[in-house]
């Protein structure tokens, strides 16, 4: 049986993992799940501090966020299938046309 | 909760219908019958309004989970409506192809997340209709219109975004754990935090959890280190659009702020205070620069949004003074401020919105180029717009700094940092100036210099009246401020809680069975 | 006053504001493509409402039979300080503000009406005709404003609208260069006053803490500031000298009269009713309006009655030489402003309002005909190049010479009353400047009907390819109107004088209770309560003299003998040279500030170049080198923005958790 801190070390594991993800791959697809991976570090956040807390709002806030989590992979789809017509490709790095 | 507490919530239902029905004949229609959505949205905003109005202000209703009614709602509710008319009359024909059911859709439910977000008493709302707020905005972007730039544009701000909520869902987790709780006016007392005292501790899981919503909130306000894809969105988004980028995601960032703020009831830990104030002024001083080397009018009010974010965080700094108005009260000057910046924000972009160079839109610097001579109606407008942005009288711009500084300046000796705030108002002063050599830079370009390639006027008379309301409201808004300002301070009267007023609601039985997150508390 | 006349005297006040405003607002947003040649009627009707607010106010103000006759409204907050400095929008409506408001809302009326044909060729409205009405309205607003405003903060911002308005009215035809030059210059010189006026005001809130006339006035009679010290002579002479330096500036007194000549370059309609009838009164009102801070100074009242009796007499021997119609009248219009500030002065504000009041009447009558002079002249305006025009254009002379009567102080005639009190007061209180006034009004009628008979009488002479022609009854119902005033109006302030009657309220505790004169004569109150007959009369029929002794003059040197005034100049010629050179104060000012700043220009031009365009670039470089050093994390690439952001989270994270 782990306490609470275990938990919440694995969440951050998993949320910074994520993170390299977001900021190391190249492929958009790649990057995007990366954030699932972030969100779901949030969720086991979330729930080991409802175990923590011995009442269930947390799990309710691991379900919204899952909410949330679907929600912008359904987007992600739609705008990875735009992007793929419009250049051919998914290369983050192709989308740098405007700076400064 | 019953039907009786639903109607609380008719502004609300009417935008969800409204956007569903939009949304619904948008897509199935066919596309001539497409030319419907905007008017459709238009008056589905303004029975919103009507019913703001007649329902007035609600005082702390808490009947609905998770919501909490307050003068905070009924007032988001008139800014966010008002200038929702406005972005939708900008938008009135964009985008020129079939999707514009889709479009005002979106718009809509945007705004409805704003509304939500004011209402909002639980963390996991709060998150919600932050999020309501934002995917809209991604999907708006890559509609507006068709260019390789929007799609890029919203490439960066989904991308970004998604990252930045997780971020923020990250800290509100660990907010909760450190509460015990997700409701927002329970969580100081989880916290055990008490009174008005800057430099006291709190726990550091609180404290991570503060952080990293503050820099998930960062993002969508746009400050300093969170703020560099604005001008990238900015640029790639059709111009009404981005009028609506600049008021529409940093309101409900703002909103969220303060209550995250009013849940730690105004506390910060020394380190804070001083995070808060160095963001602030590099805010600022970042966005001015920036803006001031740009070329392109839409980059420069691009990073001008970030500069009127350091300028807000520093009212954000000062915090509500009971009983005051904007004067003293930096709350009601955030929230006076922020309805000033929405407006003029839009205007300017309506502006922009209204003239096209060949079958470009109007970008730079230099496509607006002796606009006065060929357009002097809709110049004057600009320079009204502009000259507001800069804080000029007598404009309603000249009024939000006014409110903005003179509630850092006039703050009392016994907080414990207000020399800190003076100091950073000072700042803030010397930013304006700064602030005032590119938009003055652009009513001159508009005024004084000679065109090169003749702007042609673009789209229909929707646009031109949102740019005469949006520069109109400027001037009268100087006049008569009084309203406004009356009402940004009885918005803030919520967040002065006091601990024993969180405390009365939280132990009133009634209360406490009727918001719904207690019941399944075990150990309650 | 009963609450029900509070009410109508506050949506009065807002009635005056707001119909012109709007009248403004519709003439410009539909003037254009709507209205087209209809342009005048938002105006005209804007501004009848206005008329219509003001006697309604004034018979309100009649009906007043006890109490008060001061009322200060509230209308809103403008912006709130805390929980009890707070800026309001609010009138303050008494006697005198009542006649102010009837004197700027009935001239206007007349004056735009009048317009309607004055801005036509041939039935066909002239460039920017929306535009004209637009400005005329707003400047109503502007006024009307001023006027109402009951604190030092909406006389301020009515002061500046009000400039505003004139400078974009005499810049009216900007496409000629003249026109453009004099609205700049009237601009600028307006700065010079208007800075002056602005640190007064400053200078008022820091001492008083409140800038709401009464409050203010209040402390300055207890001899207080706001933090109940006690209030010393110097700051109280300083804060009005500062004022008058803003009256100067929009009254056109010296030094600062310079703009008002050149300001003619606008319409005539215009130079009738901003340039003579009202917004140059507006220094005298504002002089009346705070007596209570002039009075404490006494140093304060002798400049301004100095400043006054000076400008008079020097404006009238310029107004001798020139042969410009319009500029005759506007070198009147300064010496007749010059009477006024001598009337507050002299402690006589009663009598300065009461000769604003008949000036207003007879100087917008005389610049109205000579607009219809120029009308019919095909926009010549030189007495040089016509002459006998009282046949062709028959109605412009009677009303004409009414009004000149009237200026001239012709006895019997609203001037002549007017004046007349002014001069008596100012014998009595500083015998050399009564004496001025008394040469003044003698010049006065000398040079009014030097140009009545140069213009109208004698043989007719008319430019060439001129089709001179009367004008039409939209612009000749106004003469008609104005000349009854213009005759009528005196008569108000004789036999048991109504009209100060009607003001005593006003300056029972500043002007009357301040005037030295009046504490002499206190002696002798038999003897003020029934004068002799050459006390009462004797002044009168002095200055009745005078004026038709200058009227004869010039009937004998321009008609009878016209070989006289070229033996003059010849004989003289220095001392025309003078008069027709203003003095050559406009060189003198050339001479003096404008070709040493512009030298000293060239000279900074070179350091600019060097030194101050350095620091300039210095001081917008440092700013900009900042901006390309930010601008290298712009880098475009989505995952560079994420580095950034994520790093700059981790910083602050670290930093405060380990801090």
């Amino acid at each position: 049986m782990f306490g609470a801190t275990e938990y919440l070390v694995l969440g951050s594991i998993l949320f910074a993992l994520g993170l390299v993800g977001f900021l190391t791959r190249r492929n958009l697809i790649v990057i995007f799940l990366s954030t699932e991976v972030m969100f779901q570090g949030v969720v086991i956040n979330a729930v080991a501090f409802a175990r923590h807390h011995e009442h269930l709002e947390g799990q309710s806030f691991a379900l919204f966020l899952l909410v949330i989590a679907a929600v912008e992979a359904g987007l992600a789809l739609g705008m990875v299938v735009m992007l793929y017509r419009r250049k051919g490709t998914l290369d983050a790095e192709a989308w740098s046309l405007m700076r400064g | 909760m019953t039907l009786d507490a639903l109607t609380q919530l008719g502004p609300e239902f009417m935008l969800l219908i409204g956007a569903c029905i939009v949304l619904i004949v948008g897509a199935t229609a066919a596309s001539q019958r497409v030319q419907w959505a905007s008017p459709v949205a238009l008056v589905v905003v303004l029975l919103a309004i009507l019913a703001t109005w007649r329902l007035g202000v609600p005082e702390g209703d808490t009947s609905i989970p998770g919501l909490w009614l307050t003068p905070l709602t009924y007032y988001v509710r008139w800014i966010t409506l008002g200038i929702g008319a406005l972005v939708i009359l900008a938008n009135w024909h964009q985008p020129s192809e079939s999707e514009r059911g889709e479009y005002m859709a979106m718009i809509l439910f945007s705004l409805l997340g704003v509304l939500l977000t004011a209402s909002a008493n639980d963390l996991v709302v709060l998150f919600f209709t932050i999020e309501l707020v934002s995917i809209p905005t991604y999907v708006l972007i890559a509609l507006s219109r068709q260019d390789a730039r929007a799609a890029e544009s919203s490439v960066k701000y989904f991308f970004l975004g998604a990252m930045s909520a997780a971020i923020l869902a990250y800290g509100l987790s660990f907010l909760y754990g450190a509460a015990g709780t997700t409701t927002i006016q329970t969580v100081g007392s989880g916290l055990s935090v008490a009174g008005h005292v800057t430099g006291a501790p709190v726990s550091s899981t609180a404290l991570v959890g503060w952080l990293l919503i503050f820099a998930g909130l960062a993002f969508k306000v746009a400050a300093v280190p969170l703020h560099v894809y604005v001008a990238d969105v900015y640029e790639g988004a059709a111009s009404p659009i981005t009028g609506m980028l600049g008021f529409v995601p940093k309101l409900a960032g703002f909103i969220a702020l303060i209550k995250i703020f009013a849940a730690f009831d105004w506390t910060l830990p020394q380190s804070v205070f001083w995070l808060v104030w160095i963001v602030a002024a590099v805010t600022m001083t970042v966005g001015n620069t920036l803006a001031l080397i740009q070329r392109n009018v839409k980059r420069m009010l691009a990073y001008s949004s970030v500069a009127h974010t350091g300028y807000m965080l520093v009212a954000l700094l000062v915090g509500p003074v009971a009983g005051e108005g904007p004067m003293r009260d930096g709350v009601a000057a955030l929230l006076f401020y922020v309805a000033i910046y929405g407006t003029m924000n839009l205007g300017a972009f309506a502006a922009l919105t209204a003239f096209k160079t060949g079958q470009r839109a109007v970008e730079t610097l230099d496509d607006i180029a002796g606009l006065a001579a060929r357009a002097p109606i809709a110049a004057l407008g600009l320079a009204v717009c502009a000259f507001s942005l800069m804080g000029f009288p007598p404009t309603a711009g000249f009024l939000g700094k006014l409110y903005v500084f003179g509630s850092a300046f006039s703050l009392g000796e016994s907080h414990p940092f207000h020399q800190a705030v003076i100091a950073l108002a000072i700042i803030g002063v010397i930013n304006s100036a700064i602030g005032a050599a590119y938009y003055l830079r652009i009513v001159s370009t508009i005024y004084v210099r000679a065109e090169d390639a003749p702007a042609a006027p673009a789209s229909g008379r929707p646009v031109r009246w949102c740019l005469a309301v949006c520069s109109i409201a400027m001037l009268i808004l100087f006049a008569w401020p009084s309203q406004l300002a009356s009402q940004a301070r009885s918005a803030t009267v919520a967040l002065h809680a006091t601990p024993t007023r969180y405390h009365a609601v939280s132990e009133d039985p009634d209360a406490a069975n009727d918001t719904s997150p207690d019941d399944f508390d075990p150990g309650h | 006053m009963t609450p029900e006349t509070l009410d109508t005297l506050k949506l009065c006040g807002i009635v005056i504001l707001l119909a012109p405003l709007a009248g403004a607002i519709l003439a410009g947003a539909l003037g254009p493509r709507l209205l087209r040649s209809h342009a005048h009627w938002p105006a005209i009707l804007g501004v009848g409402a206005a008329f219509a607010g003001a006697v309604v106010i004034f018979t309100q103000m009649r009906g007043v039979t006890e109490g008060a006759t001061t009322a200060l409204l509230p209308v809103y907050d403008w912006i709130s300080i805390g929980t009890n400095s707070i800026f309001r929008v609010e009138f303050l409506i008494d006697p005198l503000t009542s006649v102010m408001l009837l004197t700027v809302t009935g001239v206007s009326l007349l004056v735009v009406i009048y317009s309607r044909d004055y801005m036509r060729e041939h039935d066909h409205p002239e460039r920017g005709y929306e535009r004209f009405f637009a400005f005329l309205a707003l400047f109503v607003f502007s006024m009307c404003a001023l006027v109402l405003g009951g604190n030092f903060l909406l006389l301020y911002l009515g002061w500046e609208a009000v400039g505003l308005c004139s400078y974009l009215l005499i810049g009216f035809y900007y496409g000629r260069p003249a026109a453009a030059a004099a609205a700049k210059k009237a601009f600028l010189v307006n700065r010079v006053g208007d800075f002056g006026f602005g640190l007064g005001i400053f200078l008022i809130y820091l001492t008083f803490g409140t800038l709401e006339y009464g409050a203010v006035f209040e402390l300055v009679q207890q001899g207080l500031t706001g933090t109940g010290q006690a209030l010393s002579d110097g700051r109280i002479t300083t804060i009005a000298l500062l004022l008058l330096c803003g009256a100067c500036g929009k009254s056109a007194q010296l030094p600062l009269h310079v703009w008002l000549p050149d300001a003619m370059e606008g319409p005539s309609p215009v130079s009738a009713l901003i340039h003579a009838a009202t917004m140059v009164t507006a220094g005298v009102y504002m002089i009346a309006r705070c007596g209570a801070i002039f009075t404490a100074s006494a140093t304060a009242m002798t400049v301004v009655a100095v400043i006054g009796s000076v400008t008079a007499l020097f404006a009238a021997t310029i107004a001798l030489t020139q042969t410009d119609m319009k500029r005759i009248l506007a070198y009147s219009t300064i010496s007749q402003l010059g009477y006024m500030v001598l009337g507050v002065g002299v402690y006589a504000a009663d009598s300065a309002v009461f000769h604003l009041f008949t000036h207003a009447f007879f100087k917008a009558l005389l610049f109205l005909g000579a607009g219809s002079v120029m009308h019919a002249m095909g926009g010549i305006i030189d007495v040089r190049q016509f002459g006998g025009l009282k046949r062709i254009l028959p109605w412009t002379f009677r009303t004409f010479v009414i009004g000149s009567l009237a200026l001239a102080g012709f006895p019997l005639l609203s001037g002549f009353f007017s004046k007349d009190e002014i001069i008596h007061h100012a014998l009595q209180a500083h015998p050399i400047l009564g004496i001025m006034g008394l040469v003044t009004a003698l010049l006065t009628a000398f040079y009014t009907f030097r140009m009545v008979f140069l213009a109208f009488a004698g043989p007719e002479r008319i430019p060439e390819g001129v089709h001179a022609h009367e004008s039409g009854k939209w612009m000749l119902a106004p003469l008609f109107v104005l000349s009854i005033g213009a005759i009528g109006a005196g008569y108000l302030g004789v036999a048991g004088k109504p009209f100060h009657t009607f003001l005593a309220p006003v300056f029972e505790h500043t002007f009357t209770a301040a005037n030295p004169a009046a504490h002499g004569a206190a002696h002798g109150a038999a003897e003020a309560a029934h004068p002799s007959f050459w006390a009462h009369y004797g002044l009168m029929i002095l200055s009745g003299a005078l004026s038709i002794i200058g009227i004869a003059a010039a009937y004998v040197l321009y008609v009878q003998q016209n070989w006289i005034p070229g033996l003059v100049k010849a004989t003289f010629p220095r001392v025309h040279k003078m008069f027709h050179n203003k003095y050559f104060v406009d060189e003198i000012y050339d001479a003096g500030l404008v070709s040493p700043a512009r030298n000293a220009g060239r000279v900074c031009v070179g350091l600019d170049d060097y030194l101050i365009d350095g620091l300039v670039w210095l001081a917008t470089a440092i700013p900009r080198a900042f901006g390309y050093l930010v601008r290298t994390f712009q880098s475009g690439l989505l995952q560079g923005y994420g580095l950034s952001m994520v790093a700059g989270i981790a910083v602050v994270v670290v930093w405060v958790l380990w801090a």
